[in-house]
């Protein structure tokens, strides 16, 4: 499953630098960068999360197994998806509000960026496959 | 001038809020269903933890470009 997350990751990061080199052609360098910055809060953001996912991985290998574990993992994981969702939410609209007001980059290009790279998470279910449980 | 900067602060005011208010309850619907799920079968928790994990990134990922969009609207036009 993990490679899967990794392949997600590997095509955020291709939209971040094709996106970059086509900007830079269609329009300026610092459209380039404000595209850029755009795909690579996503990336980030993804990073996160599969990191997260990686984290309730290695908690399930920890744990023993038994009724009452099982239980404990499940509200484990809830409440850390729970918390991942806000740290990304925080993020994402902190990260844009420093692109859009802070460092003034191309608006237009920052959209087109991120939607870029968010895309991505909107066909991932497509091709992600699930392992067997064993 | 006045009333169209109003109307896109109002803009990105629904955008972020109904943003906020769909993931939230898409991801309410989904933690639900998830301890549903492991509680009818406990032996199928890591394959229900990788499926929430993938369809919470879905869940999260239309209201994250609402976020953008909103946010677009009330620095980049304003």
């Amino acid at each position: 499953m993990l490679s899967e997350y990794r392949r997600l990751l590997g095509l955020q990061g291709a939209i971040v630098v094709a996106g970059a080199i086509i900007s830079s052609f269609a329009a300026s360098f610092p459209a380039a960068m404000a595209f850029a910055f755009g795909s690579c809060i996503v990336l980030a953001s993804s990073a996160f999360f599969v990191w997260r996912f990686q984290q309730g991985a290695r908690h399930t290998q920890n744990e023993s197994s038994g009724r009452d574990a099982n239980a404990a993992n499940a509200e484990w994981y809830l409440r850390q998806a729970y918390r991942t969702a806000i740290e990304r939410f925080i993020w994402v609209a902190g990260m844009l509000v420093v692109g859009f007001k802070l460092l003034e980059l191309k608006p237009f290009w920052m959209l087109a960026g991120f939607l870029g790279g968010q895309v991505i998470w909107l066909v991932a279910p497509i091709w992600m496959r699930v392992e067997k449980v064993k | 001038m006045e009333l169209a900067t109003s109307l896109l602060y109002i803009a990105a005011a629904l955008m972020l809020g109904f943003g906020a208010l769909g993931a939230s309850v898409g991801i309410g619907i989904l933690g639900g269903r998830f301890l549903e799920g492991a509680a009818r079968q406990p032996e199928l928790i890591p394959m229900l933890r990788t499926q929430f994990f993938i369809v919470m990134g879905l869940v999260d990922a239309v209201p994250m470009i609402a976020v953008a969009f909103g946010l677009f609207v009330m620095f980049a036009k304003t």
